[in-house]
């Protein structure tokens, strides 16, 4: 019982309109489009496709409310989209989360499956580059809130999660 | 089959998700979801904003102290046999109020048969080893974690009967492995 109202308080209802309704609805048709058919292929015993495993499309979107009810929203994963419609790429974009703690700027990205001597950072003022090499190939650039110091940079790797840390630069207004 | 079609799209560096009839379907609608997911970020004029205000928006929703629950919404699609398999995760989820964000979150998974075994592939970055639970009940793997601040579950249907007594799992670097031997497999 107690656990139930944990739960529920845990819920956090999104107020965004019809749009991302919009989103649901779209993947619902998505799997509703595929599911027939899976099901039969599934019987066969016969799924896993070679070759097709570097390329599984994946696409992701994060969502924090902010201030003003202003919805942030950053995507990740290697479906993009073009002019000729979405297409799979290599190089993985990471799930990233951003938080400003003062004078130090805490950069946490989900890089699961890689190994830690093959992830690479780079740092230039405001911008933190970021990438991996070896069988999964992350890559991400981004924007910090403010320039930050990369000799104070910081990093720890623990069960697929990168965390880095780095001083803002002294005399910021930020 | 066209093999040989498939066979150059993989050696490509981009798969064309408008393969064949079935993916064409599939990829337009990814790309209305990709612009959804633009259009909520369009939703806000950003050119009518001043710099310091862009600059408060920034900090804000960097800060951790005033950070709501931030919530992960997405979907992978493989291929079976060229046909498009589409496994959705995260913890934004729908409810009769509307969608509502999660403190669980749907792992990304993948479901491989191996003719004599099913080999499962679970994406459980932040989690450790020890906080992970399987469990397999008839044709359902049951996963839980229960790692402070990263909570994931996930049910998964298996493509058929397994030795549960033969399980083996492997866990490193926020990647999970499972390999169920079929029952009646040699």
């Amino acid at each position: 019982m107690a656990d139930r109202e944990k739960k529920e308080e845990a819920f956090v209802h999104l107020d965004l309109g019809g749009l991302f309704g919009g989103i649901g609805d779209l993947t619902e048709s998505l799997s509703g489009l595929v599911e027939g058919r899976t099901t039969e292929v599934r019987r066969t015993g016969k799924f896993r496709v070679k070759g097709l495993d570097k390329a599984k499309g994946i696409y992701g979107l994060t969502m924090r409310v902010g201030l003003g009810g202003i919805p942030t929203i950053e995507q990740f994963g290697n479906i993009r989209a073009t002019e000729d419609g979405p297409v799979v790429a290599e190089e993985l974009e990471p799930l990233v989360d951003l938080f400003d703690e003062g004078n130090v700027i805490l950069v946490v990205a989900e890089l699961p499956g890689v190994e830690e001597e093959e992830i690479q950072v780079k740092v230039k003022d405001d911008v933190l580059s970021l990438s991996s090499v070896g069988d999964r190939k992350y890559t991400k650039e981004i924007l910090l809130s403010s320039p930050v110091d990369p000799a104070t940079m910081e990093t720890t790797y623990r069960n697929g999660v990168l965390e880095i840390r780095l001083r803002k630069q002294q005399g910021c207004s930020g | 089959m066209s093999t040989e079609e498939k066979k150059e799209r993989d050696e490509g560096m981009a798969m064309d998700l408008g393969l064949g009839q079935l993916f064409q379907g599939v990829g337009g609608i990814i790309g209305s979801v990709i612009d959804l997911a633009s259009g909520l970020t369009d939703m806000v004029d950003w050119s009518k904003l001043d710099a310091d205000t862009l600059a408060e928006l920034r900090r804000a929703s960097q800060t951790r102290a005033g950070a709501r629950p931030r919530g992960v919404y997405g979907f992978s699609v493989g291929s079976l046999g060229g046909i498009p398999r589409v496994r959705p995760f995260g913890n934004i989820r729908r409810t009769e109020k509307g969608p509502i964000i999660d403190e669980v979150r749907e792992p990304l998974i993948d479901v491989f048969d191996e003719g004599d075994a099913v080999s499962i592939v679970v994406e459980l970055p932040g989690v450790e080893e020890k906080d992970i639970q399987t469990e397999v009940i008839g044709d359902t793997l049951k996963l839980t974690t229960a790692t402070k601040g990263r909570t994931y579950a996930k049910e998964i249907e298996l493509p058929c009967a397994v030795d549960e007594g033969k399980l083996e799992s492997f866990y490193k670097n926020g990647v999970l492995e499972i390999r169920l031997p079929k029952v009646g497999g040699e």
